[in-house]
């Protein structure tokens, strides 16, 4: 079973991202900010990280950036999942190292399911 | 030697005292330019004498006589100075007492102007055959007049010069300038009054520098409307002309010859007048030019202003508007592939009323967005009915009623207090409502509480606590909202209540805002006369002051007002 980390701090998009992906046989588990990401990122070692930008007190790209940083989390496949859409942070994300960048209102969960087990090669 | 000396002499008076009167001339209501114009007067006074005493002092009882005179145009030189200089740099009342002061030891010293202790008598310098000799009295005025007060003006103008920035600036500059020449070559004087004879070369330095002083200080003086020389040689060309006509039609020998120049005359006169006018329009065109340029780009900044507020709303509002978007698409989507299906009923539930939620969320920042554009339409028409009164205390009643689902969800207190059993006030009754409950709104999403819900995401061990207020004095309706939530950074006071705006601290906590309602309750309370204004502490929380007139005056219409705000 595939584990995914999402971090994301809206608990009715935790609800319902994490119903799906359950459905879908897919593990997902949930931090809110940078020291929980690490943390546990380190601790579990999840196939592919879905990245929000905007949150409560902290901007996904410091998060994205540290993990890149990190020799043992850098190889880890990071989506930048996110409504906020400005071209600069598209263009640095994917400088950063993110393999893409998607808007969630243009996506349905079950495409997102499909697009992260295709880089999983699930 | 002597006779350059004597004509230089005579070209410094000469021009002192033409600058002097152009300056008077330009502008007689201006205290500053009257000033001037005395000063190039006193500045006269003591150089024509220098000029009557090296030319007509034939023996040393009459060149003391004028050596006399040229020192009491010298004596009065620095208090006129220094009461020019405190009217051109405004600080005339602040340093009255200076002045006053000023002109008692003048006047002392002119009491004894042609006494022997003032002025002992002259003597031979070099090739000069007389030059003032001091009398015992003399240095007191040296130290008194000459060092104290031009020393004071001189230690103003440079604050002043340092205090200011652009034509002003420039503006003080020349006048120090100017005073450095003036003073500094008078300067040169003093010693050769004291026996010095052999520093009698400076003198000349000086004469020159004295020379260079007047064209320097009236540059300064008319500098800001130079352009303006245009206007006064067509007007001295024109005078000139025509009183050359008339004078010579005057002198005619037969009544033909009167008749035909004097109907030139009234030609060239009316000419004239036609001509000056002419360039004067040519001059206030060009001046109006010069400020609409300005006003336009100063219209261009505010514009990029707006742009660049409007670019980073469009950001966040699509940002906001696709965050309930994406999880009403989420599980609706769930619902027709049949996920729901496979949950728990409980669970289920959950999900479905997150659409719900979702949706009011999306309508309320739907609302925002198109009150704020209402407010900014030319086709917003509100007019605040002079009959329609209603009791606002009631309004605030409903207002807080309708919050507390809200309330009980967040473990929040919000509470009235009011000493009136009724406000009766006139006004719009439903934008009130908005602006209100925008306040109230605002007060519950930015106090985290013991509670937490979707709505708001933080949450603390205190409980948050709401209190409005309403009282009335003898015309208005004061409202207060004071909330002990987060509070608001002083710096970012200012600009709250603008379009688009948020707190720093507040995007972090509620991403849903849309940025506009304090901009819209801005608009409502101004709209009816009212002002609004806040007062924050940070962690401590907010206090939001509103004043209402009890009854708008005449009938504001909103749309007016607000059209009216955004063409200034």
């Amino acid at each position: 079973m595939k584990k995914i980390l999402f971090v994301e701090d809206d608990p009715d998009q935790i609800l319902m991202y994490q119903a799906k992906f359950e459905m879908e046989g897919l593990l997902m588990m949930v931090s809110e900010n940078e020291k929980e990401t690490l943390k546990l990122a380190l601790a579990e070692e999840p196939d592919l990280i879905l990245l929000d930008l905007l949150l409560r007190k902290e901007n996904g790209l410091n998060i994205l950036e540290s993990l890149k940083k990190n020799e043992r989390l850098a190889k880890i496949p990071v989506i930048i999942f996110t409504n906020y859409d400005k071209k600069e942070l598209r263009e640095k994300s994917l400088a950063l190292g993110a393999v893409d960048f998607i808007i969630k209102a243009k996506v349905t969960p079950k495409e997102i399911v499909e697009r992260v087990r295709q880089i999983t090669g699930d | 030697m002597f006779d350059i000396y004597k004509w230089s002499v005579l070209i410094a008076s000469t021009l002192f005292t033409t600058f002097g009167f152009f300056a008077y001339w330009r502008n007689r209501q201006d205290k500053s330019n009257r000033l001037f114009g005395l000063l190039s007067l006193v500045f006269a006074v003591w150089s024509y004498f220098w000029f009557i005493m090296l030319v007509f002092g034939k023996d040393a009882g009459s060149a003391t006589l004028w050596a006399r005179c040229l020192n009491l145009g010298a004596t009065l030189i620095p208090v006129v100075y220094f009461h020019w200089i405190l009217s051109f740099l405004n600080l005339y009342k602040k340093y009255r007492f200076f002045l006053i002061g000023g002109y008692l030891v003048t006047l002392f010293f002119s009491v004894f102007s042609f006494s022997g202790i003032y002025i002992s008598g002259v003597h031979q310098v070099a090739f000069f055959p007389f030059w003032p000799t001091a009398g015992p009295l003399y240095k007191w005025f040296l130290f008194l007049g000459y060092f104290a007060l031009v020393g004071f003006s001189s230690y103003l103008l440079i604050k002043e010069f340092f205090a200011n920035q652009g034509e002003r600036k420039y503006q003080i500059g020349y006048v120090i300038i100017g005073s450095v020449l003036g003073y500094g070559g008078g300067l040169t004087n003093f010693p050769l009054m004291y026996g010095f004879d052999n520093l009698w070369p400076l003198v000349f330095i000086g004469v020159f520098m004295v020379m260079a002083s007047p064209l320097v200080l009236s540059y300064a003086v008319i500098k800001h409307r130079l352009m303006d020389i245009k206007v006064i040689a067509v007007e001295l060309l024109s005078v000139f002309i025509s009183v050359f006509v008339l004078v010579d039609a005057l002198l005619s020998n037969t009544q033909l010859e009167f008749f035909l120049k004097f109907g030139l005359f009234f030609g060239v006169a009316i000419f004239g007048f036609f001509l000056v006018r002419g360039v004067l329009n040519e001059l206030k065109a060009g001046e109006e030019l010069v400020k609409m340029a300005a006003d336009l780009q100063l219209a261009n900044v505010e514009l990029q202003k707006l742009d660049k507020a409007k670019t980073e709303f469009l950001n966040i509002a699509s940002h906001q508007l696709r965050t309930p978007i994406s999880v009403i698409k989420g599980i609706t989507s769930m619902m027709i592939e049949g996920d729901l299906e496979k949950i728990p009923a409980e669970k289920k539930q959950t999900f479905i009323k997150g659409i719900w939620e979702k949706s009011q969320k999306l309508e309320s920042i739907i609302n925002d967005i198109l009150n704020a554009a209402e407010m900014t339409n030319q086709e917003y028409t509100a007019k605040i009915k002079q009959d329609e009164s209603f009791d606002l205390v009631v309004l605030l009643k409903e207002i807080i009623e309708g919050f507390q689902p809200l309330i009980k969800k967040r473990e929040m207190d919000l509470i009235l207090n009011t000493a009136d059993e009724s406000i009766l006030i006139s006004g719009e009754k439903e934008y009130l409502r908005e602006a209100l409950s925008n306040l109230i709104d605002n007060a519950i999403k930015y106090t985290p509480s013991t509670g937490v819900n979707s709505e708001s995401r933080d949450k603390r061990g205190e409980r948050g606590k709401i209190v409005v207020t309403v009282k009335k004095d003898s015309s208005n309706a004061i409202i207060t909202v004071a909330d002990n939530g987060m509070g608001i950074p002083a710096k970012e006071i200012p600009e709250l209540f603008k379009k688009f705006s948020r707190a720093s601290n507040a995007r972090n906590m509620y991403t849903d805002g849309s940025g506009l309602g304090l901009f819209i309750v801005k608009e409502i309370i101004e709209g009816h006369g009212g002002q609004i204004s806040l007062t924050s502490r940070i962690d401590k929380g907010t206090t939001f002051h509103v004043r209402l007139p009890l009854r708008s005056s005449g009938g504001t219409d909103i749309k007016k007002y607000i059209i009216d705000k955004q063409q200034v």
